[in-house]
């Protein structure tokens, strides 16, 4: 059942006020030198439903959280070593998956202090010997705003998988090429190692699509995408769906030689092998286009992911013209700039 | 819901279980005979001044400094203060920028009312006490207040 887009909205609404009404699960890292301060308030705490982790200083409030993240960190000031408020600064000055809220509680009960609190990374300030029920009702606060982070966390999260997610095959897309093919070539230039590119289409998609309909060309493409991940290594090789049935592999840590056989790997994986789709079986072959930079003058040379796809769709071009069902091989030579912008002529290696 | 002797409610009446809240106070309360004997020595070494001051006004705060931050905790205000006014006057002392009383004679005599009040409430709860006198801004006993004011 399809429900209409307004009604959607409200339920989602509906959802996310409840999330936020209902107390959601909290660590709370509980630092202070006093043993029976942190029993006192770790009791109060977990009758609150919060999770609760101890710790005596700063140090071991630290290695603590190295081994289990919390959500939220309630600090003494003074303490033997390193104080809360160094702690304070340590917290904000490293990286971390989330955001920890900090809450400062001490007798420091004048202006200055407090301001030095909030400068260290204090996100709330309590002076000790207020009402308990205050500091609790902070507490609260706290674990509101570190879900509402969390969920916004979250949201972003999936926002940018979508954003690099091709919606109808599930694999990369454009964006995420253009993303992340620079820093393959920055980590393949860095270390001199060799990188290769692969691009490849569907032999004759267009006439496919215009005999056996746009949902068995859908089926297509989805069973290329699955068919051709099977032929990489899942460690290292990705693809991206740049265009309608243009697809591009990259393999790092590939020389041309490597690559060439991937690409004839891919292309023998679809002959006399047909793709089950909603209009039956149909049969179909793929093109492929090979480059790759493996010597160091190459890898030096290149230095924008442009020379490398386009001498990939050289090759694909090439490997088209000669009926399809090919794979040609294109040195990135061919795609560098020469003087006065004139690209460099060279063969192709069509097998 | 947990009542003062009187009758009122505590300071912070809460919303939630809090279990075991009497049982470590107890405990707290039983640590501070030691702490109490403790401040005693570090009185006696500045005033017999036969060692360094520094290392026993430090050490003189560090205790006042969590002595007064726990207390607070058990929602014994009246120690709590006593406790931050001796840690606040021992900053006088060592001159420090935080202290609230200039550093000098003046200084030393306020130091010795704050730690001697503070002694004198300790003292105070080997006695049978009304709640009353354990919290708020007025739980110090008289006596040690009359002292801190000089």
């Amino acid at each position: 059942m399809q429900l209409e887009p307004e009604l959607t909205d409200e339920l989602t609404d509906t959802m996310l006020m409840r999330q936020l009404q209902t107390p959601h699960p909290c660590r709370v890292l509980l630092v202070d030198d006093d043993d029976l301060v942190r029993a006192r308030l770790a009791n109060l705490l977990r009758a609150s439903q919060f999770e609760v982790d101890v710790a005596g200083s700063g140090n071991e409030a630290l290695r603590i959280m190295n081994q289990r993240p919390c959500q939220v960190l309630l600090t003494d000031w003074q303490m033997p070593g390193m104080d809360g408020l160094a702690l304070c600064r340590t917290i904000r000055a490293d990286q971390h998956d989330t955001y920890i809220y900090v809450l400062m509680l001490t007798v420091r009960d004048n202006r200055k202090d407090l301001l030095e609190g909030l400068a260290a990374g204090a996100d709330d300030y309590v002076v000790k010997g207020g009402s308990i029920d205050e500091l609790l009702a902070r507490m609260e606060v706290a674990r509101r705003i570190t879900h509402v982070e969390h969920s916004l966390r979250i949201s972003n999260r999936e926002n940018w998988r979508l954003s690099v997610t091709d919606p109808l095959t599930g694999t990369n897309n454009l964006r995420f090429l253009m993303k992340y093919l620079p820093r393959e070539l920055v980590r393949s230039r860095r270390y001199g190692h060799p990188l290769a590119v692969l691009s490849c289409d569907i032999d004759g998609f267009k006439q496919i699509n215009d005999r056996f309909g746009h949902e068995a060309g859908n089926d297509l493409l989805r069973g290329f995408v699955a068919r051709t991940e099977a032929c990489l290594r899942i460690s290292s090789d990705w693809l991206a769906r740049v265009g309608g049935d243009e697809f591009m592999i990259v393999l790092p840590e590939t020389r041309a030689l490597g690559a060439n056989r991937v690409a004839h790997k891919l292309r023998q994986a679809y002959v006399g092998s047909p793709m089950i789709t909603h209009a039956g079986p149909i049969n179909f072959t793929v093109s492929v286009g090979v480059t790759a930079v493996e010597a160091a003058h190459e890898i030096e040379n290149v230095s924008k992911i442009e020379h490398l796809l386009r001498a990939a769709d050289r090759g694909l071009y090439a490997s088209k013209n000669l009926g399809g069902n090919r794979v040609t091989a294109t040195p990135v030579a061919n795609a560098l700039p020469m003087d006065g912008g004139n690209d460099r002529r060279a063969k192709n290696e069509t097998h | 819901m947990k009542l003062t002797s009187n009758g009122q409610h505590r300071a912070g009446t809460l919303s939630v279980p809090d279990d075991g809240f009497e049982a470590l106070r107890a405990s707290f309360l039983e640590r501070l005979k030691g702490e109490r004997q403790q401040l005693r020595n570090l009185g006696a070494a500045l005033a017999q001044g036969k060692t360094s001051r520094v290392p026993v006004l430090d050490e003189l705060r560090s205790r006042a400094h969590r002595l007064s931050g726990t207390a607070a905790i058990f929602e014994l205000g009246g120690l709590a203060a006593l406790a931050r006014a001796l840690e606040l006057a021992v900053d006088g002392m060592a001159g420090t920028d935080r202290a609230v009383v200039p550093r000098g004679e003046n200084s030393d005599r306020v130091m010795c009312a704050a730690l001697e009040a503070l002694i004198l409430l300790i003292d105070s709860f080997g006695e049978s006490l009304p709640e009353s006198h354990l919290h708020g801004p007025m739980a110090a006993p008289r006596r040690a207040r009359r002292i801190l004011n000089g």
